[in-house]
């Protein structure tokens, strides 16, 4: 259980992990984890789900939030499983990643729709509940891919 | 002023959206209550393995086919068949919520002033939205969706489905 103890550093422990976190992200700059957010956009004339009728408008406010392109986090690839695949009916069993973020990283991104992963876009689908260790929490983020380029 | 083409759907199926929205609101659907949770309403198709907290109406604006009117002109009468998915916390909010629907959609609640299966389309690009045609809503029907195995969401699932009838004259 989460908690505090006078054993337990939790900024050490903050540090260790993206220290961890960082040695195992890709160098290249594209190929780090992007966060992206799906467009917030209002408009003076808008229909119920907040599309313009008229195609040529500006945006009255867009309040989607800039790209974050972060190397704290650790990501686990789960290749798609041998006996499926691509049918006549769609994707089944996508690959998919399992994201890994400290508590005061997740608050950056916890808001997100999708990932960029060297290349290829991951849908996020669910936010495991947290887990703790003493004052630290660490959050688990699942995505499934979109496209494998 | 007549309108053509794709602007003349959004505004169909936005007028029919509004037009359901507001009668759940004169009967107070959206009013927060202690005997139930919030009900919400969203102008989009569900995708089937997307979470869904009930209870939710979500519209789905689904087939269409049209047949000429007359020899001589493009005149066409256009059917759109659109559903109401209705994902309520419990049977007696699914039951009643579905009866609501059908009724304000069939034009049988005068307590909220639906006494003819009508929509009217208003233009929603102005300030201030008129009416600019009308279409008939016919073949209303409910069904009560069943599934083998349900995700929690989905036990207590209704369907709405209208069809909307459009006399587009194409002039």
């Amino acid at each position: 259980m989460a908690g505090t103890d006078p054993n337990f550093s939790a900024a050490e422990f903050r540090d260790a992990i993206r220290f961890a976190m960082k040695m195992g992200s890709p160098g290249a700059e594209e190929d780090k984890a992007t966060f992206r957010w799906n467009p917030s956009r209002t408009f003076s004339t808008a229909d119920p789900a907040g599309q313009p009728y008229d195609w040529t408008s500006v945006p009255a406010s867009d309040s989607t939030p800039p790209d974050v392109v972060t190397d704290l986090v650790a990501v686990e690839f789960t290749g798609r499983p041998q006996a499926s695949g691509i049918t006549s009916m769609g994707t089944f069993d996508p690959s998919g990643v399992t994201l890994t973020i400290l508590d005061e990283d997740y608050e950056d991104v916890k808001t997100a729709n999708e990932v960029l992963l060297g290349g290829n876009t991951y849908v996020i689908r669910f936010h495991a509940p947290p887990t703790g260790l003493f004052d630290a929490t660490v959050h688990t983020i699942y995505a499934e891919a979109v496209d494998e380029s | 002023m007549t309108v053509h083409g794709g602007l003349r759907q959004r505004l169909i199926k936005d007028s029919l959206f509004n037009l359901v929205r507001d009668g759940l609101t004169d009967l107070g659907w959206f009013e927060a209550s202690p005997a139930r949770r919030d009900v919400k309403m969203v102008a989009k198709l569900i995708p089937l393995t997307e979470e869904i907290s009930p209870t939710t109406i979500a519209m789905a604006p689904l087939d269409q086919s049209e047949r000429e009117l007359e020899l001589g002109s493009s005149a066409a009468e256009i059917e759109w068949e659109i559903y109401f998915d209705i994902f309520a916390e419990n049977e007696a909010i699914g039951v009643h919520l579905a009866g609501d629907v059908k009724a304000i959609l069939g034009g049988r609640y005068p307590d909220i002033g639906r006494t003819s299966p009508v929509l009217p389309v208003y233009d929603y690009r102005q300030a201030t939205p008129s009416v600019i045609f009308t279409c008939d809503l016919q073949d209303i029907s409910v069904d009560r969706a069943l599934l083998e195995s349900p995700r929690p969401w989905q036990q207590y699932w209704w369907q709405i489905r209208v069809v909307v009838v459009d006399e587009d004259l194409g002039y």
